[in-house]
C-alpha cells in the first residue's frame, strides 16, 4: 500500500537473527510525485524508535532511494516497521508504513580462540 | 582435500598454532586424521566421517619459567563466546602432570561466571593464581586450562601447555663442591 506521495516498495532485513547481533534494515522509498520532494525514513522494533539514514533525502520524480539503519536484536522475534515521511514545506508528513518480521535465531553455545595469554610467577 | 603429515610423532595431538594452517593433517604414527581450523584455532578429529572438536588440544609451552613449592603462578585465559547467556561457566586452571593415563591435575584453581548472550564471537578474559604446594611433583610441568560446564551448558573448550613448568627445590642437593686449599699451617 503506497503512501499519497511516497511508497515503501522494499525492506531489506535478515529473516532471523541471533540475540544481540547487529540488525541490518534498509528501506526503498519510492516518490510518487511528479516532481522532486524531500523524504526522510524512520523505524521501530519492539516499541523502539531507530533512525534510518540519510536524515532526509532530495529524491526527483518517480526515483527511489535507500535508507538505512541497524538496531541491536532482543531476546524475541520483533516485527520491524518502517515509516516514509516526506517534507510538506513546514513539517514532515507520515505518508507510507510497511513491516517485515525478523525471527529469533537459536543460539548454541560455542567457544572459539582459546588461549593462554600468559603465566607468570607472582 | 590436501591431508600434510604432523611434524610431531605423537600420541594424540600436539600443536604449535602458529606454524599450523588451516587444513587436514595426519598423525604418523596413529594414522588418526585431523582438521585445524587457524581462525578459530581449534583441532578437531575426524572420527566416522565426522569432524569433532577436540575439547583439549596441546601444545609446547612457549616458554618454562622455574617455580618451587611456595611459589604462586598468575595464568590468564582469554577466549570468545557466541551463545545464549549462560550461567555458571566454569572458568579452569591447573597445573599437574601426564603419563600414559593421561593428564593429571594436581593444583586446581577455578572461576564461576555468567556470560551474556552474544550473538557474534565476544572476548571474555580471566586469569588464577596457582599456589605450589609442598610436596610438588618434579613432573608437575604442564599447564591446563578451559571452560566448560554452564546452563546451557557450553562445550568443553581448552589449551594444555605442556613442559611450562620446572620444579627446583625438590631434593637437597649440593653443586660445586669443591675443595678450596690445602696448606700446612
Amino acid at each position: 500500500m503506497a503512501g499519497t506521495y511516497t511508497q515503501i516498495v522494499k525492506i531489506t532485513a535478515p529473516s532471523s537473527a541471533s540475540p544481540g547481533e547487529s540488525v541490518s534494515i534498509v528501506g526503498n522509498i519510492k516518490n510518487l510525485a511528479a516532481y522532486a520532494i524531500y523524504i526522510c525514513a524512520s523505524g521501530k522494533y519492539d516499541d523502539t524508535i531507530f533512525y534510518l539514514s540519510p536524515t532526509y533525502a532530495s529524491v526527483g520524480a518517480g526515483a527511489t532511494y535507500s535508507f538505512s539503519g541497524s538496531f541491536s536484536m532482543p531476546n524475541k522475534k520483533v516485527r520491524v516497521y518502517v515509516w516514509s515521511y516526506y517534507w510538506t514545506g513546514s513539517e514532515w508528513y507520515l505518508d507510507d508504513e510497511a513491516y517485515v518480521d525478523i525471527a529469533l535465531a537459536e543460539l548454541k553455545p560455542s567457544v572459539s580462540q582459546f588461549q593462554i595469554v600468559d603465566y607468570v610467577k607472582v | 582435500m590436501v591431508t600434510k603429515t604432523l611434524e610431531l610423532s605423537l600420541g594424540s595431538i600436539i600443536a604449535d598454532p602458529p606454524e599450523y594452517q588451516t587444513g587436514w593433517y595426519r598423525d604418523p604414527i596413529s594414522g588418526q586424521v585431523y582438521y585445524y581450523d587457524a581462525e578459530n584455532m581449534k583441532w578437531y578429529i575426524y572420527v566416522a566421517g565426522v569432524l569433532q572438536p577436540l575439547a583439549i588440544a596441546e601444545q609446547s609451552a612457549p616458554k618454562t619459567i622455574s617455580v618451587m613449592a611456595g611459589d604462586s603462578v598468575k595464568v590468564s585465559i582469554s577466549y570468545k563466546y557466541t551463545g545464549p547467556a549462560s550461567s555458571g561457566v566454569e572458568e579452569y586452571f591447573s597445573i599437574g602432570y601426564k603419563d600414559a593415563l593421561g593428564y593429571h591435575p594436581k593444583v586446581v584453581g577455578t572461576n564461576s561466571r555468567s556470560l551474556p548472550a552474544c550473538g557474534t564471537a565476544t572476548l571474555f578474559t580471566a586469569s588464577a593464581t596457582l599456589v605450589i604446594p609442598t610436596g610438588v611433583g618434579e613432573n608437575w610441568n604442564h599447564i591446563e586450562c578451559k571452560v566448560w560446564h554452564g546452563s546451557p551448558e557450553i562445550p568443553e573448550t581448552g589449551l594444555r601447555y605442556l613442559n611450562a613448568l620446572t620444579i627446583v627445590g625438590i631434593a637437597a642437593k649440593i653443586t660445586e663442591f669443591t675443595i678450596v686449599d690445602y696448606v700446612k699451617v
